[in-house]
């Protein structure tokens, strides 16, 4: 299995250099440094000066792929893509446009994101598989129409509406919840539940019906008359056996995602002013500070790939006939 | 008066030309004929999609634009019909169907009270009087409501073999819709139908205009990813190999990058592109409709993966099977066998990825307003309206017709769209539910 991991590993690092490409591409070559020092100085009346001090000091101040002034291997190194790309593979991700050590915030902004993220993660993943569930049995009666539209009502909705509804009247009227906020430790579930609530109801509709057409494509299979006919319950039926079987299209969904927890929310967490890596992502799309929006793009990718090798190994853990090649 | 031809609405017409085109090959075919027929016998799936081909044809209508010849404003054939909405200048926020302002303030007489809305007939000072008169124009739209649709109901019975009875709920929401319209039509001139919002402008204008964006969202996007998912996927599978790999490369990539961060990305650099710009744009509506057109772009940039990615593994099976070895025996060209053997037969993949994806779009440019990467500030949308509602939430009366409004126009559509959907995946995928 090691070694199958590792060769994972070493595909993915083609895929990552991709995804660094084209990050570079976009944000350098579209937008060359100048444009970047015009933006982040801010002022109007810029002169040639400025532009060239900032880029001097942020390190723009390079040829993009190629320096032709240097000698040897100088001339790959001692240029932008170089210098701004190679650090990203050590997770090192320098330093803001605006001055700030990206590697520091993210080390104290991962866990506000966390907090939020895992919760709702494994309660909305419950939620869904006991909705789905429960409407598996509804099979064939009137009441399994009225929840099927009733779900698709639900992901009708759009999710902005119900954190802006939840926050005025849940939060702002009934005062069951802080408006918005964070404080560190323990005390951050009063803040974090409203939000975690938010987020599993705006996706039950989407995920219930996800889950369920996983279970209807297992309802059928003999194995299920074979548990039936052993005069088992249906909860026993399904939670015992559908569940177990429908284990591999679950986790394909689901564990991809897992890693990417880490990057939080960006709509949850600007709404209710968690300071995590979701909003940190926000304030640097509106301040257009590209360091920061280039770093999480990276870290983004990185964490999707950890998330696919994630998926493949947990196919062995659910089902032992899969063997790794 | 002069037309004046803005890229969407171009790419909008082209669309519609397209579907037709797809309704008479559907026609001419029997088995998608017998499958058509069955998306459509569920009386809930009808309703939906009368409901949707509504938004539609309000899309469509202003889609059209023109210049009056002594006048320098563009107006489409939508703004031609909301006129008097359009015109009544009025100076703050009002309620729906109100005869006066929402707030109070000072007036020429030095007392302070409500401000008549200009648009509103001054005779009515009273709620009272105001509730009759709306009560009296509704009753008047109901009545031409019933008169158009009993000769519609007539028209159908005489002249074609629909049978009427069969499709009840069919027949009840084109009631609705043709109600809705009269009475907006009645209304229009005497009301502002959902208010006005800060600027005095009437919100039920807004949410009017804002179906165009959410369609050119939902519709567009589809349009402009389908070429690459489809020929990508067809080669993926086709040719397997080496040209498999790169194009597997290609989408890995591109779906590694979190979605809304790329998204993101690519605006900030067309915004700043925009920006340097900005003297090559004959018009603010010019412009604004541009970025909403490389919006498009960019979503589609980031959204064919998913569909490349199912039509590849359909494709990898299709050319296990005989028709296919039968035609590479016969000598048939390779761009032959990609187009005319296999296409066809990944179709319905096309098919349920177009309508399942159109609600998610229409969904995510409301999103990504609030994320500050959305349409143009001028250009007018749902995710324009919410963003704005968010502030008005927290004055005190509250100020909730903007949110309201939108939301409705919103769900409305996206629940049409959503039900639709449902139905031709049950239909069209050979794995679909089979309960129904």
């Amino acid at each position: 299995m090691w070694t199958y991991i590792f060769r994972r590993a070493l595909y993915s690092i083609p895929i990552l250099l991709g995804v660094n490409l084209i990050t570079f591409l976009l944000f350098f070559m579209v937008s060359t440094p100048d444009d970047m020092a015009r933006i982040q100085l801010g002022a109007k009346h810029v002169t040639q000066a400025d532009i060239h001090t900032w880029k001097e000091e942020k390190g723009y101040n390079k040829p993009l792929f190629l320096n032709t002034d240097q000698s040897g291997t100088a001339i790959l190194t001692d240029t932008i893509f170089y210098q701004k790309s190679i650090p990203l593979f050590q997770l090192d991700f320098g330093h803001s446009d605006s001055g700030r050590n990206i590697n520091k915030d993210i080390n104290e902004r991962m866990w506000p994101s966390l907090a939020l993220a895992i919760p709702s993660f494994i309660i909305a993943l419950l939620t869904n598989i006991v909705f789905a569930m429960w409407m598996v049995m509804l099979i064939g009666t009137k009441l399994e129409r009225l929840t099927l539209i009733l779900s698709v009502a639900l992901m009708s909705i759009s999710g902005l509406f119900y954190i802006i509804i939840a926050q005025k009247v849940v939060a702002g009227l009934w005062h069951w919840f802080p408006v918005s906020g964070y404080t560190g430790g323990l005390e951050a579930w009063r803040f974090v539940m409203l939000p975690v609530l938010i987020g599993v109801i705006a996706g039950l509709g989407a995920g219930v019906r996800w889950y369920r057409s996983i279970f209807l494509e297992e309802i059928n299979k003999p194995y299920v008359n074979t548990a039936r006919a052993k005069v088992l319950s249906e909860q026993q039926v399904l939670f015992k056996h559908v569940l177990k079987n429908a284990m591999i299209p679950i986790l394909t969904g689901v564990v991809v995602v897992i890693p990417s927890l880490f990057m939080g929310s960006l709509i949850m967490e600007s709404f209710f002013s968690i300071p995590g890596l979701g909003s940190y992502t926000i304030d640097a799309i509106n301040s257009q500070d590209f360091a920061v929006v280039r770093a999480m793009v990276f870290l983004g990718s990185v964490l999707y790939i950890v998330g696919l090798l994630l998926t493949d190994i947990s196919y062995t853990w659910a089902d032992p006939r899969v063997k790794f090649k | 008066m002069t037309f004046i031809w803005l890229w969407t609405d171009f790419l909008l017409w082209v669309l519609f030309a397209l579907s037709m085109f797809a309704v008479v090959k559907i026609r001419g075919n029997e088995i998608l004929r017998q499958k058509w027929k069955k998306v459509f016998a569920q009386p809930l799936a009808l309703s939906a999609f009368i409901v949707f081909v509504f938004y539609i044809l309000i899309g469509l209508s202003d889609s059209v634009h023109f210049r009056l010849d002594n006048n320098t404003t563009t107006y489409s054939v939508l703004d031609r019909v909301l006129l008097p909405a359009l015109n009544a200048e009025e100076k703050t926020y009002s309620t729906p169907l109100n005869f006066e302002q929402f707030s109070k303030e000072y007036l020429d007489s030095g007392l302070r009270g409500r401000v008549h809305l200009n648009l509103v007939d001054d005779s009515i000072t009273n709620t009272g009087d105001n509730v009759k008169n709306l009560l009296s124009i509704s009753a008047n739209a109901l009545f031409y409501a019933a008169a158009i649709f009993i000769t519609f109901v007539l028209f159908i019975e005489k002249f074609t073999s629909v049978n009427t009875r069969n499709n009840q709920s069919a027949f009840i929401t084109l009631f609705v819709l043709i109600f809705f319209c009269t009475w907006v039509l009645a209304l229009i001139p005497n009301y502002h139908i959902l208010g006005t919002d800060k600027a005095g402008i009437d919100v039920f204008y807004k949410a009017v205009k804002s179906i165009r964006t959410g369609m050119i969202f939902g519709l567009l996007t589809t349009l402009l990813a389908l070429p690459p998912a489809i020929i990508l996927g067809l080669m993926a599978g086709y040719f397997r190999g080496k040209t498999d790999d790169i194009i597997q490369y290609i989408y890995t990539t591109i779906n590694a990058i979190p979605g809304i961060l790329l998204i993101a990305a690519l605006v900030l650099i067309l915004q700043v592109y925009m920006d340097e710009h900005a003297s090559d744009y004959a018009s603010s509506l010019e412009r604004s409709d541009l970025k909403l057109l490389l919006l498009c772009v960019i979503l589609a940039l980031t959204s064919w993966t998913g569909l490349c990615r199912l039509i590849r593994a359909e494709t990898l099976k299709l050319s296990e099977l005989e028709f296919v070895q039968a035609a590479k025996v016969f000598g048939v060209s390779n761009i032959k066998i990609l187009f005319n053997h296999l296409m066809p037969n990944v179709m319905h993949l096309v098919l349920i990825s177009i309508v399942l994806d159109f609600s998610g779009l229409v969904l995510i440019e409301a999103v990504l307003s609030y994320v500050g990467v959305g349409v143009d500030a001028t250009t007018m949308s749902w995710g324009n309206m919410i963003n704005a509602a968010r502030l008005e939430l927290s004055t005190d009366p509250v100020v909730w017709w903007p949110l309201a409004s939108s939301f409705i126009f919103m769900f409305i559509l996206v629940l049409s769209a959503n039900l639709f959907a449902d139905r031709v995946r049950q239909v069209f995928d050979p794995k679909g539910d089979t309960d129904a």
